[in-house]
């Protein structure tokens, strides 16, 4: 149980009104936290977190406005908070450490592998979510957010941007970035287990 | 005139919608999603608030806050530690949830891979027996009588059978029929068409649940390594 879990005695139209706008965004937020954190308590520890903040600034939301872009950047900043106060781990990795991590590939290059007769959403379909969410789980924090924001909750980028408060161009290039890296992770490990040869991509 | 998509361009699409998909995953939000419109629903009351008190009625209202706050404390110290009652209602249900489409089971088939994989979730994991030889396939962590415990998931044949394991200090088993089987006591529950086979060894609460006849779950029991 996260601390701060106690009531925050809400008014009964305070109530009404986070259980109507809050309320369906559960799903969202706990799949985000737990992609994030990897861990089902924690994650949900986090997400309650969220919610117990969001209902005592529920007046603050104006109506109207995107509720879950809302409840992510709480999200957002109670990540931060419980990552600096050392509850949670942290993927600490830096972007260049995380591409230096890619599972080397002897004999073939990125670009052999790209080029390879195996179509990237071909060998993407081959990973199951669970590979997928692992690979996922191995980029740096911020490449991590802004492709679980803007990939998987299909949020725009203007929103993505003012969830993580950073310039619109830096999330386009960020989601770029982060696509890019995990198909190379992924690719690695599709090379590993032999889905992808030289043989294969010298042909092409 | 229209031009091929570059390969970059093509892993982005690819892996933009692959990313996509991972919204299909199920997520389980109805244990958080009862914990929060609890919350929601603890209002404060409809009448207006005094905002001044003065004299005696702020030093009556100090001291029963005092001492309510006193009385509550030693009602939560209680409450966190006494042992919790595990009813047979409790456990199959803990079962049903573990066994059926259960998003947080990890799959697992030796007890090194489940002491890892629970001790990532949970760093007060008790320690973990060793179930039969080669019945490990899964394993999650759970509450029961909003109590954690881990939670072993065994295939007997094609039987599902979930194996509990919580700390005496948090849980202990409720009566039923006993037996005792090679010096160890167990004690089996009935409910429906399931059966739970428990037993309190060196601290730790361990339950085996299935639908299985009884004999077979106790058979199972006897098996496990303390």
């Amino acid at each position: 149980m996260v601390d701060g879990s106690s009531s925050p005695k809400l008014t009964a139209e305070q109530a009404a009104r986070f259980k109507r706008l809050a309320m369906p965004c559960l799903e969202p937020l706990l799949r985000t936290a737990k992609y994030l954190t990897h861990q089902t308590q924690e994650a949900e520890d986090l997400v309650q977190e969220t919610m117990i903040k969001a209902m005592r600034s529920i007046d603050s939301f104006q109506e109207g406005t995107d509720i879950r872009a809302w409840l992510m950047t709480i999200l957002h900043r109670a990540h931060i908070d419980a990552v600096r106060a050392g509850k949670r781990r942290s993927q600490t990795v830096s972007i260049d450490q995380a591409e230096m991590d890619v599972p080397a590939r002897p004999d073939s290059t990125q670009e052999e592998l790209r080029a390879g007769n195996e179509a990237p959403e071909v060998l993407l379909d081959r990973f199951t979510n669970t590979e997928v969410i692992e690979a996922l789980r191995s980029l740096p924090e911020d490449i991590r957010w802004t492709l679980l924001l803007v990939d998987v909750e299909q949020m725009d980028h203007a929103a993505a941007a003012a969830v993580l408060q950073i310039p619109l161009g830096t999330i386009k290039s960020r989601a770029h970035r982060g696509r890019a890296m995990l198909h190379d992770r992924l690719s690695g490990w599709a090379s590993q287990r032999g889905w992808l040869t030289r043989k294969e991509s010298d042909h092409v | 005139m229209s031009e091929e998509p570059s390969p970059n361009d093509r892993i982005d699409d690819a892996v933009k919608t692959r990313l996509s998909r991972l919204r299909e995953e199920p997520v389980e939000t109805a244990e958080l999603e009862h914990r929060l419109l609890a919350l929601a629903s603890e209002t404060e009351s409809a009448t207006p608030r005094h905002r001044f008190f003065t004299g005696w009625r702020r030093l009556t209202a100090t001291a029963a806050v005092v001492v309510l706050a006193a009385l509550s404390g030693l009602v939560l110290m209680n409450l966190q530690v006494s042992p919790a009652i595990a009813s047979p209602e409790q456990m199959v249900s803990l079962h049903d949830d573990a066994t059926n489409h259960n998003p947080t089971a990890k799959s697992v088939t030796t007890i090194e891979q489940a002491r890892r994989e629970l001790v990532s979730q949970w760093n007060g994991v008790p320690e973990l027996p060793e179930p039969p030889a080669g019945s490990l396939c899964g394993c999650c962590v759970h509450r029961v009588a909003n109590r954690k415990v881990a939670c072993l998931l065994l295939k007997d044949g094609q039987t599902p059978v979930t194996m509990m394991v919580g700390s005496t200090h948090d849980l202990r088993e409720t009566e039923g029929d006993t037996r005792e089987i090679h010096g160890k006591k167990f004690t089996v529950h009935r409910l429906n068409e399931s059966r739970i086979v428990t037993t309190e060894q060196n601290g730790r609460f361990v339950a085996l649940i299935g639908e299985l006849p009884e004999t077979r779950l106790l058979e199972l029991a006897d098996e496990i390594k303390f």
